[in-house]
């Protein structure tokens, strides 16, 4: 897997601190309430970290995937713990799931819906830093093992080429506060292109 | 209790139970020689070693870590030929519903794995593979149990590598 730099960091953060502002505004709109999102910190991928984050190995996460399109080829997943993730639907639709054995299609879509305005916002936020052309794709959705999810994306990126950053990212209206992972996996060629766009400079 | 996470390959001789926690794409492979009481887990992530991958950790993918694992075990006194072995994971845990070459990482484990005993010609008692739930796997290296869980069932016997018993067998 590709080495992760302090320059790469401060790159996602931008582009996440920026991503998140305009997810927060498209959140907002579609709701008719005030939703503020941030990014308080950015770093490589630390397996034991994300682990104890979200409860241990075997406790049960909800993620979202989306491949990326166009100029810049990489992935986007989103990681919260179950708890957040009941925040989330009650935030949003008022409802919650009995238990993640049972989700109903709008319980599934809200989850869906939330990446993809989370991952619009960014890669809105990446295409207009850089003018290159990014695309988004369908999101897909896995409710698993912490472990089985973060092992599963970290083999993936590997095989890719890929460096697997991580944004520490919090979702919040008047009363709830959730948190998760927002997981920028580009391939490293993918990461040069980025930064030689920003910089002006060939890396 | 030892944990065994990617990319490790474990010897034990003690009894001491082996685990590889939430796997997804990946394997946790296991293998036992009942006479010389050796045991072993792998964790495996990859199906083999590709053009720079510059790796120096042979347990990682199938295809060094499964060879890589058996010279271990003859190390500590096994002998191939009465090695058993046993796997489970390899599952893709995002739904797809077209699922043709995206994160498919854990079918091409599988096969990769799968190659690795026919080609070594070990005796496989249980495999559990594919699909779409992570699993846990437990070997009790003392009663020669392999269990498996996931997040929808509890823990299940897949085989016992002790006295050859197969429970079931499926993917």
């Amino acid at each position: 897997m590709a080495k992760i730099s302090d320059l790469h960091l401060s790159v996602l953060k931008e582009i996440s601190n920026i991503g998140t502002g305009s997810a927060a505004q498209s959140l907002s709109t579609m709701l008719g309430r005030d939703i503020q999102m941030s990014v308080p910190n950015v770093s490589g991928i630390e397996i034991s970290k994300l682990e104890s984050f979200f409860g241990g190995p075997e406790s049960v996460i909800v993620g979202t995937f989306m491949e990326l399109e166009g100029d810049l080829e990489g992935d986007l997943a989103f990681l919260f713990t179950w708890n957040s993730a009941l925040e989330l639907w009650k935030m949003l639709v008022n409802t919650t799931p009995d238990n993640y054995e049972n989700l109903s299609e709008l319980e599934e879509s809200v989850v869906l819906e939330v990446c993809n305005i989370l991952s619009c916002g960014f890669i809105k936020a990446l295409s207009d830093m850089t003018q290159l052309n990014v695309q988004a794709t369908p999101a897909y959705l896995s409710i698993e093992m912490c472990t089985a999810i973060i092992n599963s994306l970290i083999s993936n990126a590997y095989e890719q080429n890929s460096m697997l950053l991580v944004a520490d990212t919090k979702i919040h209206d008047e009363k709830n506060v959730l948190e998760g992972s927002f997981l920028f996996i580009p391939r490293e060629e993918s990461f040069k292109v980025l930064l030689s766009n920003l910089t002006g400079e060939t890396v | 209790m030892i944990s065994v996470v990617m990319g490790d390959i474990v010897i034990e001789t003690k009894h001491e139970k082996l685990v590889a926690l939430g796997l997804g794409s990946c394997i946790g492979f296991c293998a036992y020689d009942c006479v010389a009481k050796v045991s072993a887990m792998a964790h495996i992530m990859l199906p083999e070693e590709f053009p720079g991958s510059h790796e120096n950790q042979p347990g990682k993918f199938a295809n060094t870590g499964i060879p890589t694992l058996l010279d271990m075990m003859v190390e500590k006194g096994a002998i191939r030929s009465r090695i058993v072995v046993a796997y489970s994971g390899g599952a893709q845990v995002f739904k797809f519903k077209n699922t043709a070459g995206k994160l498919d990482v854990g079918i091409r484990n599988a096969k990769a794995v799968e190659e690795e005993v026919k080609k070594a010609r070990l005796r496989c008692l249980g495999v559990s593979v594919g699909g779409g739930s992570g699993r846990s796997v437990t070997f009790c290296t003392e009663s020669g149990n392999i269990m498996v869980k996931t997040v929808a069932s509890k823990e299940v016997l897949l085989c016992n590598l002790k006295n050859g018993m197969k429970v079931r067998t499926n993917g």
